[in-house]
C-alpha cells in the first residue's frame, strides 16, 4: 500500500488535512463522509414480532416434541418388561415378592383406589379452583 | 438503554417484552451487517430473523467476554458468510492484492457507475464491488463506530489485517473515483 496514501488518510481522520490544495485530501474526504451513512436498508416494524412469533412457535412445537419422546419412552419401556417377563418366565413369588404376592388384590384396589381419587381431584376439586 | 446484563437474565427467564427490547437496541447493527452482503430484500429479512432466532438460542452460553453487541454481529457476520456460501453467491475473501488493485482500478467502467452524480451513492455503488470482507470491515468501522479489536473479535481476523483492509479498501475507492470521474467533479 502506498505509505503516502496511508498517511493522508490517518491526517484526514484525525482532522488534519487540508483538502483545499491537496486533491487526494478532497477525496477521501468525500469518501469517508460517503462510508459514514448509514445504508438506507430497514426492518420492517413488524420485525420483532416476528422473531418472537418464530420464538413461541418453535417452543411450543419443542414441548410437543418432549411429550411425543416421553410417550414412546414408556410405551417401549412396557413392552420391554412384558417381553422380559415373557421370555424369563418372572413369577411373583421370586424373593422378597413371594411374602407380599398373598396381598395381589389389596396391591391393585391400592392403585386403583389412588387413581380415583385422582380423577375425583381433576374433576371437581380442580376445576372449581379454576373458576374461582 | 436497559443494561444489557438485566436484559440477558430477564430474556433467560422467559421475559419475552426484554428479548423485544433486545432485538430493538440491536436491529440496526445487524440490518446494517446483511444489508452489505445480501442485495435481496427477502433474504435480507429472513436472515435478520435467523442472526436472532440463533441470538435467543445461544443467549446462556454468552459470558460477557465482550460486548453484547459485538457477540450479535459475530453471530450475523457468520450467518451471513455461510448464507453466501450456501447460495453461492459472490462470496470474494481478498483476492491477490496487486492484480485485485489493477484489475478494480481499471475494470471498464459500466455506465450504471456513471449515471449517480450523487457522490455518496456513487461511492456507495463502488464499495458494493469490493470483496465480502472490504466491504464488511468498512460497514463495521465507519457506519458502526466499532474499533480494531472489536472487528477482530467479529471476523476473527488479527487487528493488523483489518487496519491493512480498511486503508487499502480507501485507496482503491479513492482511485477508482479518480479514474472515473471527470477532475472538474472531484472538488
Amino acid at each position: 500500500m502506498n505509505e503516502a496514501d496511508k498517511k493522508l488518510q490517518e491526517k484526514i481522520e484525525a482532522g488534519f488535512s487540508d483538502p483545499v490544495s491537496d486533491i487526494d485530501a478532497k477525496l477521501y474526504q468525500q469518501i469517508f463522509s460517503a462510508l459514514e451513512k448509514e445504508p438506507e436498508y430497514t426492518l420492517p416494524t413488524s420485525f420483532v414480532d416476528r422473531v418472537v412469533h418464530k420464538i413461541q412457535h418453535e417452543q411450543a412445537r419443542s414441548a410437543k416434541r418432549e411429550y411425543f419422546w416421553l410417550c414412546v419412552g414408556i410405551i417401549l419401556l412396557i413392552v420391554a418388561m412384558v417381553f422380559a417377563i415373557a421370555f424369563t418366565g418372572f413369577k411373583i413369588s421370586a424373593g422378597f415378592l413371594s411374602g407380599i404376592s398373598a396381598y395381589k388384590g389389596l396391591f391393585v384396589f391400592g392403585a386403583a383406589f389412588i387413581v380415583f381419587l385422582n380423577w375425583l381431584d381433576k374433576k371437581f376439586i380442580r376445576a372449581k379452583s379454576d373458576v374461582l | 438503554m436497559t443494561d444489557d446484563r438485566a436484559l440477558i437474565s430477564r430474556t433467560l427467564r422467559g421475559d419475552m417484552q426484554a428479548f423485544t427490547l433486545l432485538i430493538r437496541q440491536h436491529e440496526r447493527l445487524v440490518a446494517h451487517m446483511i444489508s452489505r452482503l445480501v442485495k435481496n430484500d427477502e433474504e435480507r429479512e429472513e436472515l435478520c430473523q435467523d442472526v436472532f432466532l440463533k441470538v435467543y438460542e445461544k443467549l446462556a452460553e454468552f459470558n460477557f467476554q465482550s460486548k453484547l453487541s459485538t457477540w450479535i454481529a459475530t453471530i450475523a457476520y457468520r450467518h451471513a458468510i455461510n448464507h453466501m456460501r450456501k447460495k453461492k453467491l459472490l462470496y470474494t475473501a481478498i483476492p491477490e492484492e496487486e492484480s485485485f488493485s489493477a484489475h478494480f482500478t481499471e475494470d471498464a467502467n459500466p455506465e450504471s457507475l456513471m449515471e449517480d452524480r450523487d457522490m455518496d451513492t456513487f461511492v456507495m455503488k463502488l464499495v458494493d464491488l469490493l470483496p465480502t470482507n472490504y466491504k464488511l470491515v468498512l460497514t463495521l468501522y465507519h457506519v458502526e463506530g466499532m474499533t480494531y479489536e472489536e472487528i477482530g473479535s467479529v471476523t476473527n481476523m488479527p487487528e493488523g489485517t483489518i487496519k491493512n483492509y480498511i486503508f487499502r479498501a480507501r485507496t482503491l475507492l479513492k482511485e477508482k473515483v479518480k479514474s472515473i470521474l471527470p477532475k472538474e467533479e472531484w472538488l
